[in-house]
């Protein structure tokens, strides 16, 4: 843009337009679609780096404004590298058989997984046939009644010579209810108490020590009894073994033959053929009861079973290479602890909670494991316990299951301790600015852990090539979404209105979810146009349909001032008030309106009151803005006489707050008026922040500002003196509307830049601001001249003030 | 004829209830085989009362350890509860195999008791001798009443124990030789020859009344 001419009106030429390109196509169908995101190397750097990289804590942080594309660009690089990677292991959890608490995480080839869960399957529906068979056999049974046989006919022969010996000494061995009982015997029958009283002494003495004998006999038979019932027992349970163990080892032999290049695989199937034959009982369970119901039951799943679950394989992440390649990336909408690092599931089971290595579930890192995990950064940092869970499982390389309850202690009940996973992945988290630099403050983690950032840029400055990609980039996003293609001058205001975004002539904006809303509302239009390109009709209906839709409080505000409850003058002059503009942001609404500022002045002891300040309704810059106006005119005027000023300074009916310093130019303006006692041209309206030195400085909104005061002025009927000074370094971002710029094209309103303070009072006031002269003095008729008239004047009074006497004592 | 027809109960006689349970489960197949009734005798042997007066007798517990301070009071309390054990464990068996059953208790000598008791086409289930153990094998004796051969093969089918034959037994004569306290003899004998049978004999005894 040529160098601009200040305290001149600017030309429409100055101004950016869609006429401003020329593209050189009908539509974007004849253009090649853009596979980039132009404007965005650094990010997509960055991005390529992480993706390709292989070294840890070269995670990422794509960073910057929704919109700009980080998540279409994050996953697209994502996936160009994801497809050059191996497919990762599949990850499986089994049970401990000797800790039941500590499931045992089993790493696989890919695919795998699923093929050792469907033969352990096998392994158990095959065992839970063959073993009942097996114990129902003949030889078993023969075997087993050996075994017992051989221990009661032990017994039973030495119960039978006690017998005998008893009663080949008159004695007779009794079966009650409590228990063996020996007593002297006649015949058949107990020998009756008063017949045994009666007998000689001699003979109740041999009676008595046979019982004796007997009953010791006796005492040591039955407590020889467990002994030989534990030796029965143990033959048998090792007849159990061997049987089972030729089941289970027959039902194995595949198993372990076809995992056999997998030691962690074939050790946990010899760990499962130790429990299957010490457990073979468990195979004998059978489905009789009420629980059986009425059909016979399925004889395939006994997997299903609850005794068999601890036979399970827990398949966590699998990976199948018939239908899938390359490293997972795994979006985790919310992230959640549980969604995180996985979670144990509990069952109720007769009220109590229970939970067994089955109910372990998988998290996005154990999904991601050997890939990418793409997390929203406010999300995962909203979620509790979620950023910490994260962090350590970066810092330690593996991912350990627990729960929020566990972790504050809250749980009681019989839980797990699954043994962590490896792991190995990039994570990219995508976030605003303002968290990056929170977490890069307050995080000492986070630059260890997340060594890389891909910063999005909002804006890409405008030149002839990067229009031409922008027009690539609003085809390719037209083609995308299956709109109609796009007219060359409909992509020309499609430009134009990248540049309104960005606030910068001479810079596109990023924002492509914005422009794609635009882009299909237009498409809309068109199609009930029945047109088969977006032009740039529709785009300026899509335009003009969302500023009315957002436009309730504009409308209202400028009804307001239309009807003269907003004080707002558009014309003629008055001293000490002016025109100020401020730009109102109310979710997605942005409009800018005049507002009225007026100063008031007198004597006084050098005090600018700055009245929003004082009301607490003035923010820190406010209030910053105001005090660069009293160093302005304490170093401008009569800066060898003392400040003796007293001047308040007001934003007219704003009861809300105020913040920025962009009316400090207006505000200086009306104190100088005030000061000079010179009206002020209220066709006009002033932004800009001023400097100590009286230089215009650039602002924020200029466009909806001009666009707000050119607004009040149409709906009283444009003059042709109507306009906005501007500060000059904002007319490069000037990207008006197009009513705005018709009016100043026909002469009906003006945008004025200036460069300084001097400018600007001269074109309100109409006469010379006035410069120092030879005698150090200014004009005495100039705008400055007046103002150090009067503050020396305020000078002098003070110190005649200060002289006067002091008549105290006359009036005691 | 069937067995069905013929047997009207099957009455499980023991002197306490470790008998009694040792030979439930022969019972409760012959009852359900026979589709009888299922009537359980608890017998206070006249022996065990006598017993618990006799200052020289002795008892030990099955566990081997001696029992003091015996007297009727409490060889009465022991038999109450191996009663009430007895009846609830009868219950229990009846139920899961949907039969009817009985019990009661019954004073004297297990042979007299049983004269008592018994009437013709009931199935007589009772033990002789000191101990018992696992079945072994199921006898059928010479001479038995025919109908015993079926109830006697289907019982070896169901305890997968041999069936053998005996000759036929004599109470002053040597057969029961072979006879262990793991047999079970079915046959057949008059009431005046019980007591003698059991003396002489250390099996489960089945029979016809």
């Amino acid at each position: 843009m040529d160098r601009i001419a200040t305290g001149q009106p600017l030309a429409p030429a100055d101004l950016a337009g869609q006429e401003d390109f020329d593209l050189g196509f009908a539509t974007t169908a004849e253009l090649d679609p853009l596979e980039d995101w132009p404007g965005q190397d650094r990010a997509l750097g960055a991005l390529r780096l992480a993706a390709e990289t292989s070294h840890d804590d070269f995670n990422l942080y794509v960073l910057g404004t929704p919109g700009t594309g980080r998540h279409s660009a994050t996953r697209k690089v994502l996936e160009q590298a994801a497809a050059a990677r191996p497919l990762p292991a599949d990850r499986v959890y089994v049970n401990r058989f000797d800790d039941p608490r500590r499931p045992v995480a089993m790493e696989l080839p890919p695919g795998r997984a699923v093929e050792l869960r469907d033969t352990v399957r096998k392994v158990v529906n095959d065992l839970a046939n063959d073993i009942p068979a097996i114990f129902e056999s003949e030889d078993y049974q023969t075997r087993r009644r050996a075994i017992e046989d051989t221990y009661s006919e032990r017994h039973e022969t030495a119960m039978g010579a006690l017998a005998d010996m008893a009663r080949e000494r008159g004695l007779a061995i009794v079966r009650t209810p409590m228990g063996f009982g020996v007593a002297p015997r006649k015949g058949e029958e107990i020998l009756p108490p008063d017949e045994y009283e009666k007998l000689p002494p001699a003979d109740r003495a041999r009676l008595d020590a046979a019982i004796d004998e007997v009953r010791a006999r006796l005492e040591d038979i039955l407590k020889d009894l467990p002994k030989g019932m534990k030796a029965q027992r143990r033959e048998v349970e090792e007849l159990n073994i061997s049987m089972a163990r030729e089941g289970v080892d027959a039902a194995l032999a595949e198993a372990l033959e076809r995992f056999a290049e997998h030691a962690a695989v074939t050790g946990h199937l010899q760990a499962m053929r130790a429990d299957m034959i010490d457990n073979a009982e468990l195979f004998l369970i059978r489905e009789d009861g009420p629980q059986a119901g009425a059909f016979p039951v399925a004889t395939s799943r006994h997997y299903l079973k609850p005794q068999f679950q601890r036979y399970a394989v827990n398949v966590m992440v699998s990976h199948d290479p018939a239908t899938a390649s390359g490293a997972p990336i795994v979006e985790e909408g919310l992230p959640t602890l549980a969604n995180l690092i996985g979670r144990i599931e509990y069952s109720s089971d007769q009220g109590a909670l229970v939970t067994n290595f089955t109910m372990i579930r998988p998290g996005a890192l154990h999904r991601a494991n050997g890939g990418f995990l793409i997390l929203d950064a406010m999300q995962i940092l909203t979620e509790p316990l979620a950023w910490d869970a994260l962090k350590r499982s970066l810092k330690s390389g593996e991912v350990t299951i627990y729960s929020a309850g566990e972790r504050f202690s809250l749980i009681s009940t019989e839980t797990l301790d699954p043994d962590p996973m490896p792991l190995r992945l990039r994570v990219v988290l995508v976030g605003e600015r303002r968290l990056y630099y929170l977490l890069a403050a307050l995080d000492p983690d986070f630059g260890r852990l997340f060594k890389l950032e891909a910063d999005f840029d909002d804006r890409m400055p405008r030149t002839g090539e990067s229009a031409q990609l922008f027009a690539r980039l609003i085809g390719t996003m037209a083609r995308t979404d299956g709109m109609r293609p796009v007219a060359a001058d409909g992509v020309a205001r499609m430009l134009t209105e990248s540049l309104r975004l960005s606030e910068d002539a001479e810079r596109f904006t990023l924002n492509l979810a914005a422009l794609g809303d635009i882009l299909r509302e237009a498409d809309h239009w068109a199609g009930k146009a029945g047109a088969e390109a977006i032009r740039s009709d529709d785009i300026e209906t899509a335009v003009a349909a969302a500023d009315r839709r957002a436009g309730r409080l504009r409308e209202l505000g400028q009804e307001a001032i239309a009807r003269a409850t907003l004080l707002i003058d558009t014309e003629g002059a008055r001293v000490g008030q002016i025109n100020a503009l401020s730009v109102l942001e109310i979710g997605k609404t942005r409009f800018g309106r005049p507002t009225r500022v007026s100063a008031r002045v007198r004597m006084g002891a050098g005090k600018l009151v700055d009245i929003e300040r004082e009301a607490e309704l003035g923010g820190p810059i406010h209030s910053k803005g105001v005090m660069i106006l009293s160093g302005y005119l304490a170093g401008h005027y009569a800066p060898d006489l003392p400040m003796s000023l007293w001047a308040s300074v007001v934003f007219e009916q704003s009861y809300g707050g105020v913040e920025g310093d962009s009316a400090s130019a207006a505000e200086l303006v009306a104190l100088l008026s005030a000061l000079a006692d010179l009206p002020i041209d209220q066709s006009f309206a002033v932004t800009g922040s001023v400097n100590q030195f009286g230089d215009v400085q650039a602002i924020g909104g200029v466009n909806e500002k001009v666009e707000g005061f050119f607004d009040t002025c149409a709906a009283r009927g444009l003059t042709g003196r109507q306009g906005v000074l501007i500060p000059v370094a904002n007319v490069k971002h000037l990207v008006l509307r197009p009513r705005v710029r018709a009016a100043m094209d026909g002469g009906r309103f003006r945008v004025i830049p200036i460069a300084s303070i001097d400018e600007g009072i001269a074109l309100l006031t109409g006469r010379p601001a006035g410069a120092r002269g030879a005698d150090g003095a200014f004009p005495a008729d100039s705008v400055n001249g007046r103002v150090e008239a009067r503050l020396t004047a305020f000078a002098e009074a003070r110190r005649r003030f200060g002289q006067k006497p002091d008549t105290s004592e006359d009036r005691n | 004829m069937t067995p069905a027809d013929s047997t009207r109960r099957v009455i499980l006689t023991a002197t306490c209830f470790a008998e009694a349970e040792a030979m439930l489960a022969l019972a409760e197949g012959l009852a359900a085989e026979a589709g009888a009734m299922l009537q359980g005798v608890l017998v206070e042997d006249a022996d065990s009362v006598a017993l618990a007066v006799a200052g020289a007798a002795r008892i030990v517990d099955p566990a081997g350890r001696p029992v003091a301070g015996l007297d009727p009071a409490r060889m009465g309390a022991a038999y109450a509860r191996d009663a009430a054990r007895f009846e609830r464990m009868l219950a229990e068996a009846a139920t899961r195999t949907a039969l009817t059953w009985g019990f009661r208790r019954a004073r004297g000598r297990l042979a007299g008791a049983l004269t008592g008791l018994a009437a013709p086409g009931d199935l007589l289930v009772l033990p002789a001798g000191l101990l018992r153990s696992p079945l072994r094998e199921i006898v059928l004796a010479a001479g038995a009443d025919p109908d015993l051969a079926p109830l006697a093969a289907a019982a070896a089918a169901r305890i997968r124990r041999p069936l053998r034959q005996l000759a036929a037994p004599t109470v002053a004569g040597a057969p029961w030789t072979g006879l262990g306290p793991g047999s079970v003899l079915f046959s057949h004998v008059e009431a005046h020859n019980l007591a003698a049978l059991l003396g002489a004999t250390r099996c489960i005894h089945v029979l016809r009344a």
